[in-house]
């Protein structure tokens, strides 16, 4: 097992070195706030996630990940430091980044398809053209026949997977999803699991994935980011070898539980209290 | 109220012929109380207003009142009054409310404009509106464009604030969202603000529609040429107690009909929103 102590930005010996796809560069973020003074969220973070690849973020609640996600995904700026998607700037990356939260924030008005097909109208594209595409992803997602439907008359489950569509329907070479399968209950969340990686598997985004379960992230990732309490900073850059496609199965496996039980004696040490 | 509420029988849910029938005889059952104790109360007032005899520009006895409004409809009078008011408060209701729209959607997109505008309308808000009508009266004359003058004033508040409460009650999230498509301020607007804001929006139109008439009816107490608040004014100056009653009754027509095509509007509106799809109280003034 290779061991990278800190937050390894160099060039990996036990993989072929992917052009970096996002590199983060010393950035930091302190919001600034009314009520409570500067709250230090960021810790100076440098970080590169190779093109392609599966990227998880795990690390103690308040630590900061969201605080990364968003900028990344343009939503908001950072205090200091660099990010470069692809060579542009965050923000400048238009149609770039497909991004999943928690819940999954679909437009009650719009129906499925009209949702999936909201970056489209926002981006200008080909509406007749990307009418496929979103097909295309609502059939990814299995939700063929739902086009018509509102959102209200679909399950959680659904709902999030709608979302994903709508994340993916634009083919963003960067997929950012924070907590995504966070309000789904366990057999719903393992089942999306197995289907974001063959998802993956066919698309080959780079993805970045915030994750409050550690078997989740083991499950799904080339490489597992472990951050610091807040002001969080990576501690730890954990590749995972198991090959793919992976089953739910190999979760029951000696390596699994290996990652797994190395990750979490993180979070004892550093007094985090998730996982 | 629907039938389907009222199912607490704890039969299973699948319809059989049975039980269709049985809901259609309750249907019927509901209509004939609501009718019977309609029929009850007019033929009471009927029979005391003849026992006691109550002089009819007091209190008319409801066949004096159905004769007043037959002769009002045949001669074409009522009518006439009813275009010009209706006319008026339509108009007052169109402009007040769309005024009222724009502007909230300026005053809620640019800070600059609510620095300006804002203090005047917390100042006018509370503010009795119908007490303007007699200035109205006397920049505006006789005619109709004080009563919709009156009731555009009325009917632009309640959109104002509601379009304003309702663009800023954008999900948080969503904005996030569309932040990270690289969506423009105007796209934010257009595809997640505006949207948000309509269900505030048509509740503020449910409150107007009844405003507007208000309004147009306080201008023509002050002083019309035609309206059926003109009219009202007439037959009480003459004693025509029968002819008043009818004239209400035409005013809570109209009002009921306008409130109906505005509450589908909504309904068609926001198909998409659950909770306004039920059939809600009316509780409007
Ligand atoms: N808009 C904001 N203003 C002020 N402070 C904020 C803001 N957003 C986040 N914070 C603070 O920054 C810190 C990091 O927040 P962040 O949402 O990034 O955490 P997180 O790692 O995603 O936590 P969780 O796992 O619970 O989602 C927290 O202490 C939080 O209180
Ligand atoms: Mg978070």
């Amino acid at each position: 097992m290779v061991h990278h102590p800190h937050a390894a930005a160099s060039a990996r010996p036990d993989r072929p070195a992917a052009p970096a796809a996002i590199s983060i560069r010393a950035v930091s973020k302190t919001y600034r706030t009314r009520d409570h003074g500067d709250v230090a969220a960021l810790a100076a973070t440098t970080v590169e996630l190779g093109d392609g690849s599966f990227v998880a973020l795990v690390g103690p609640s308040g630590c900061g990940k969201s605080t990364l996600l968003k900028i990344l995904a343009g939503i908001q700026p950072q205090s200091e430091g660099e990010v470069l998607i692809h060579g542009r700037r965050a923000g400048e990356a238009r149609g770039d980044v497909g991004v999943v939260l928690q819940s999954p924030v679909l437009f009650p008005w719009r129906s499925i398809l009209q949702n999936v097909m909201l970056p489209v109208a926002i981006l200008g594209l080909d509406r007749a053209r990307y009418r496929e595409e979103a097909m295309a992803m609502l059939g990814l997602v299995e939700l063929q026949g739902f086009e018509g439907r509102y959102p209200r008359e679909l399950s959680g489950g659904m709902q999030q997977r709608a979302a994903i569509a709508r994340a993916l329907v634009t083919d963003p070479r960067l997929l950012l999803m924070d907590e995504p399968f966070g309000a789904l209950d366990a057999m719903t969340r393992e089942h999306m699991n197995v289907e974001l990686q063959r998802i993956w598997l066919e698309k080959r985004k780079t993805v970045l994935l915030i994750t409050h379960s550690i078997p989740e992230a083991v499950f799904l990732a080339d490489r597992v980011l472990v951050m610091s309490p807040r002001p969080g900073r990576i501690l730890e850059d954990i590749a995972i070898d198991l090959p793919r496609p992976r089953a739910m199965s190999v979760m029951g496996g000696p390596e699994f539980g290996r990652h797994v039980t190395r990750i979490r004696d993180f979070f004892l040490t550093e007094g985090g209290i998730d996982g | 109220m629907t039938a389907i509420d009222r199912r607490q029988d704890g039969r299973p849910a699948a319809a059989s012929p049975g039980q269709h029938r049985s809901r259609a005889s309750e249907k019927a059952r509901d209509i004939a109380v609501t009718l019977g104790f309609l029929v009850l109360t007019v033929g009471t007032w009927e029979v005391l207003v003849r026992a006691l005899h109550l002089p009819d520009y007091v209190v008319p006895a409801p066949s004096q009142i159905a004769m007043a409004l037959k002769r009002g409809l045949a001669s074409g009078l009522y009518q006439r009054h009813l275009g010009v008011t209706v006319y008026a408060a339509l108009m007052g209701f169109a402009i007040g409310s769309v005024v009222g729209i724009v502007l909230g959607a300026v005053i809620a997109s640019f800070r600059f404009a609510e620095l300006i505008v804002y203090p005047y309308v917390i100042m006018f808000k509370s503010m009795p509106k119908v007490a303007l009508a007699p200035l109205f009266t006397l920049w505006f004359g006789l005619g109709i464009a004080s009563k919709i003058v009156s009731s555009s004033i009325l009917c632009f508040f309640p959109l104002l604030v509601n379009t304003i409460a309702g663009l800023r009650s954008a999900d948080e999230d969503r904005i996030s969202l569309m932040r990270s498509m690289g969506a423009s301020k105007f796209q934010i607007f257009w595809y997640l603000r505006f949207p948000s804001a309509l269900p505030y929006i048509m509740a503020g139109l449910e409150l107007a529609v009844v405003l507007a008439l208000i309004g147009t009816i306080v201008a023509e107490f002050v002083g019309a040429h035609a309206g059926l608040g003109t009219l009202i004014q007439i037959q009480n100056a003459n004693m025509d107690g029968p002819g008043q009653f009818s004239v209400l009754i035409l005013l809570s027509v109209v009002g009921l009909t306008m409130n109906v095509i505005v509450r589908r509007l909504k309904k068609w509106v926001l198909h998409w929103d659950v909770s306004a799809q039920g059939s809600d109280p009316n509780t409007q003034i």
